[in-house]
């Protein structure tokens, strides 16, 4: 169902921000004057610190991920639960993702939202969680949403929508949270001319057609199940692997990678322990390693391959539904340089 | 909100040696833990983590369960110097368990190697309560030597148990020891199951799993009668932390036993 689509003006959304600032903790993306190349990052707004909103060509360099499942969180002590564990979670306003962040979450929700197990930490801090998305209006050469069946701009999944135009955001209402933070301050909204609708089709037109020459070279004959359904190994594994180091930083970045380490550890009172998850990297030696030091994948390029073999082919098996947005994270990320897109195409030749 | 991740206190009322390496544990959770054959539960030692063990005992004893340990690891090290009267938790169980419904009316042919007849006794145990309900029960067990194989005691009144055969091999003989000498495949030789109407359920170290499977097929198993328990590195217990997985599935809420004709394409199926 359409939503109202309406215009906030550059001085008037400063002033939404200051409003959502006291709704809950509310982060907004910002581009730090030093940083090179001009990167975006989440920074926590306040009524203390009132740091730029940067609107973006692209993606921030955090995945929204972050916000849902802590790098490292504490989920219970025992022996006996302590109640101030189970408080329910601040209320989080997110300004200034994207597609690619929005994309990611079908499969954060499909895990921990569906299913015999719902995760009720997740379910709670997504609940907890207001999206306020943006479009990307200049893709970089790593982006690749498109080959996912995504686009540079949002249509679903959102609480609010903005798409900059000429002295403003045209603003898509896409949820009852965003409606009622619409209705909350009226007066900084108006109607979206047609001029306005006209200049947002026209910019996300303008950057579908460049992500389409951008990825043209990386276009597959097969699907990606069907390349990785080949019995046997391909060659390319090894020589797509090439200088892998195996640091995790692919898949740290990652918005869809979800898999985590459970441990336990000391609490802070003697006789206490508390039990924790942490993100983990299915690339590393450890990963899967069992008591005994046996594990199913001894060598680099068997973990490289299941990681692919999870977010594309066993992943889709379980939801229909690839576990990757094309954001380019990884690549970003990546000391060897490897790229989702060229491991494919070796694959498919 | 009953948090998913925390577990039940459970008090360790015995520890019984089975072999030098191998220990069971009688657990008695503060509320009982329910679980099917082939189930697995997460034994907490705290402070210092969870292990995945599925237990030994019969699903039909619900006030205690036990769990049998081979000493392998940080936590199973800790865990055999533990003394009854110490309390230590459980979660769970999770997984879908042996397909008990399949096995009715059907022979049963279960191999086990070393450790690995562990949930094989659970799954033995529930068996022989309703031995009536399948035409026959066969248990092929090996160990590396005599002193390794576990339960030696109740192996005698097993093999007495009308519908019941059973046969025994170890890797290295010693001194005393009359029975077979091989790996546990050299009991699949002359089976004397009727292997078009029998399900095959083994349990064991991955590399034996491959050469037991190897052998099933080549004796005339269809892949759909075969089941493999592939306790591996289980954690959550939920199909989320993604540490389990063999293909599609997640070992901790599909399996821990999983019929071959499911995996078999899965290149990493025995590591």
């Amino acid at each position: 169902m359409s939503r109202a689509e309406l215009f906030i003006s550059t001085t008037d959304l400063a002033e939404l921000l200051r409003v959502l600032g006291n709704e809950g903790q509310l982060y907004i993306t910002t581009r730090p004057v030093a940083s090179e190349p001009p990167d975006l990052h989440y920074r926590p707004y306040s009524t203390q610190s009132t740091p730029e909103f940067a609107y973006g060509d692209i993606r921030p360099v955090e995945p929204l991920k972050s916000f849902l499942l802590e790098v490292r969180e504490r989920l219970l002590e025992y022996p006996g639960t302590e109640p101030a564990a189970e408080k329910p979670p601040a209320k989080q306003i997110i300004v200034g993702l994207k597609q690619c962040d929005i994309e990611s979450l079908k499969t954060y929700d499909s895990v921990f939202t569906q299913g015999e197990f719902k995760d009720d930490s997740y379910v709670a801090k997504r609940q907890a969680t207001t999206l306020i998305s943006g479009d990307c209006p200049k893709p970089a050469d790593f982006c690749f949403c498109t080959m996912l069946g995504g686009r540079p701009y949002c249509t679903e999944g959102f609480d609010l929508n903005m798409s900059q135009v000429e002295g403003g955001y045209v603003i898509e209402v896409g949820s009852d949270k965003g409606e009622k933070i619409v209705s909350a301050s009226k007066s900084l909204f108006k109607p979206a001319s047609a001029g306005q609708l006209d200049e947002r089709s026209a910019s996300r037109k303008k950057a579908t057609d460049a992500l389409n020459i951008i990825n043209k070279e990386y276009e597959l004959k097969k699907t990606r199940q069907q390349i990785l359904a080949a019995k046997e190994p391909s060659a390319a594994w090894p020589e797509q692997l090439g200088y892998c180091v195996e640091d995790g930083a692919c898949l740290f970045a990652c918005p869809t990678c979800y898999c985590f380490l459970l441990y336990d550890q000391q609490g802070k009172l003697k006789g206490k322990y508390e039990r924790a998850r942490s993100w983990d990297v299915c690339m590393y030696a450890g990963y899967s390693r069992m008591a005994g030091g046996g594990t199913p994948r001894p060598r680099l390029v068997d973990r490289f391959r299941h990681r692919f073999m999870h977010k594309f082919s066993y992943f889709h098996d379980n939801y229909k539904l690839e576990s990757c947005s094309g954001c380019g994270r990884c690549f970003v990320g990546c000391g060897a340089n490897i790229d989702v897109r060229k491991v494919f195409k070796a694959l498919d030749e | 909100m009953v948090n998913q991740y925390c577990p039940i206190d459970a008090e360790l009322e015995e520890v019984i040696e089975e072999t030098p390496t191998i220990k069971t544990f009688v657990l008695r959770p503060k509320t009982p833990v329910v679980f099917r054959a082939g189930q697995f539960v997460q034994i907490t030692v705290p402070g210092l983590g969870e292990a995945p063990f599925t237990p030994s005992s019969s699903p039909n004893v619900t006030d205690k369960l036990e769990v049998t340990v081979l000493r392998a690891g940080k936590l199973t090290e800790v865990m055999h110097e533990m003394k009854p009267g110490v309390t230590m938790g459980v979660r769970g169980p999770f997984g879908k368990g042996y397909p008990m419904d399949k096995l009715y009316g059907k022979e049963v042919l279960v191999v086990g190697g070393g450790v690995g007849l562990a949930p094989l006794r659970s799954l033995i145990l529930a068996m022989m309560d309703e031995i009536g309900k399948f035409k026959k029960l066969s248990i092929k067990y090996g160990a590396k030597s005599p002193a390794e194989l576990v339960y030696q005691n109740a192996f005698e009144n097993w093999a007495k148990k009308k519908g019941v055969d059973m046969a025994l091999t170890v890797d290295m003989a010693s001194p005393g020891w009359s029975g077979k000498v091989g790996v546990v495949t050299v009991l699949l030789d002359g089976l004397g199951v009727d292997i078009p109407n029998a399900y095959a359920v083994s349990c064991g170290p991955e590399i034996m799993l491959k050469f037991v499977t190897l052998r099933l097929l080549e004796l005339g198993f269809k892949p759909e009668h075969i089941y493999l328990s592939m306790n591996r590195k289980m954690s959550c217990g939920m199909g989320k932390c993604g540490r389990c997985n063999v293909g599609h599935l997640y070992l901790c809420k599909d399996g821990p036993d999983v019929c071959y004709a499911e995996v078999q394409h899965v290149p990493d199926l025995f590591g």
